[in-house]
């Protein structure tokens, strides 16, 4: 249920009408940015600090951050890559504030493996033990460091190209690359003994 | 190091779809005729494959709507003290001003001297009256802020 939920695609709508109103004092158009973001947002903050109530805390105050500085948001630029990497400044500075306790907690999903089950699918079997590979997976990831597990998400969680993650991250084209490949690298040597 | 090994090394990074078109190619030409480098191959795969199908964490219920609430809230905080600038700003221009005015026109009817002295006066005068005015407006504000002020959760 959780999985389906969590799949379900944003509502795509006009966004570039929705910056431009909010671009113009139109505070409600926040609303639509947020309807299609939230769910990619919240999940990249997330797999950054690893707790879901600091998260949520950096989901509300990247909002009023954009709020903030859309003056400063250049339409010529991807807002989405903009957004993250408002986002981004705001769980890395929490990192920072945080390094020696945060960075070492548990991992926490707020779910059961038997709520990513739908009582009535044919393949819940199958479900499960994709389920169970996802967490051994998740798992691994979250004990990656923090750039390392930024990169792969944004790379195939979010899907995006490296020239956006180099802008996101605020790193060079060449250093996306070889963080990228260092990030994989480290995670098959933290699945070793592990079967997906 | 040898053109398997070569190969090997570039696996990660083919399977993050940052090799070239001419090293992709070099891949596959070794992958059909390696079946080591194949089975290896097929592992970064898994790996990439589960990376993009992780379970999802789960928006907290209401998260969406505090946050609109709180966006419309600072909002509606910020044009107020936007509004609160201006109005410091014209009282600290009419206080001068009045002063100014009234001080010009008791000198002209009177035609007293100490040019310094009343320049004086008028100065006290006008930073008393745009002070307190100033802190009247403050006291004002903070008390519609406190009214207005509400956890959002």
């Amino acid at each position: 249920m959780i999985l389906t939920a969590a799949m379900t695609p944003e509502t795509t709508g006009p966004l570039d009408d929705a910056v431009a109103q909010l671009k113009n004092g139109d505070a409600g158009a926040i609303a639509a940015i947020l309807s299609r973001y939230q769910h990619r947002l919240y999940r990249y903050l997330f797999r950054i600090v690893k707790e879901p109530a600091i998260a949520e805390d950096l989901f509300q105050q990247t909002f009023l951050q954009l709020m903030l500085k859309i003056h400063q948001y250049d339409e010529r630029r991807s807002f989405e890559v903009w957004m993250f990497s408002v986002a981004r400044h705001l769980a890395i500075d929490h990192l920072r504030r945080m390094r020696d306790s945060s960075l070492d907690a548990p991992d926490e999903f707020g779910h059961r493996p038997v709520d990513a089950v739908s009582a009535n699918a044919a393949d819940a079997l199958e479900q499960l033990l994709e389920y169970e590979r996802g967490v051994v997976l998740a798992a691994a990831v979250a004990e990656l460091p923090v750039i390392h597990r930024e990169v792969l998400m944004l790379r195939f969680e979010e899907d995006m190209k490296l020239e956006e993650i180099a802008e996101i991250a605020g790193i060079p084209l060449s250093t996306v690359k070889s963080r990228l490949s260092r990030a994989l690298e480290n995670l098959r040597f933290a699945l070793r003994n592990q079967t997906l | 190091m040898n053109d398997h090994d070569a190969i090997r090394s570039l696996l990660p990074a083919a399977a993050a779809d940052l090799v070239g078109p001419e090293e992709e190619r070099r891949i596959r030409r070794h992958l059909s005729q390696c079946e080591s480098c194949r089975r290896e191959r097929d592992q970064w795969l898994v790996v990439t494959d589960g990376l993009r199908r992780l379970p999802q964490p789960v928006i907290p219920s209401g998260l969406v709507e505090r946050t609109q609430t709180l966006a419309l809230q600072q909002t509606k905080e910020n044009a107020a003290h936007r509004e609160l600038n201006w109005w410091l700003a014209g009282i600290l221009v009419w206080g001068w001003l009045s002063n100014g005015a009234v001080l010009f026109s008791v000198r002209a009817v009177l035609g007293i001297g100490r040019p310094v002295l009343w320049f004086g006066i008028w100065m006290v005068l006008a930073w008393v009256t745009a002070g307190s005015a100033a802190v009247m407006l403050g006291h004002r504000t903070a008390n519609q802020e406190g009214a207005n002020d509400g956890p959002v959760s």
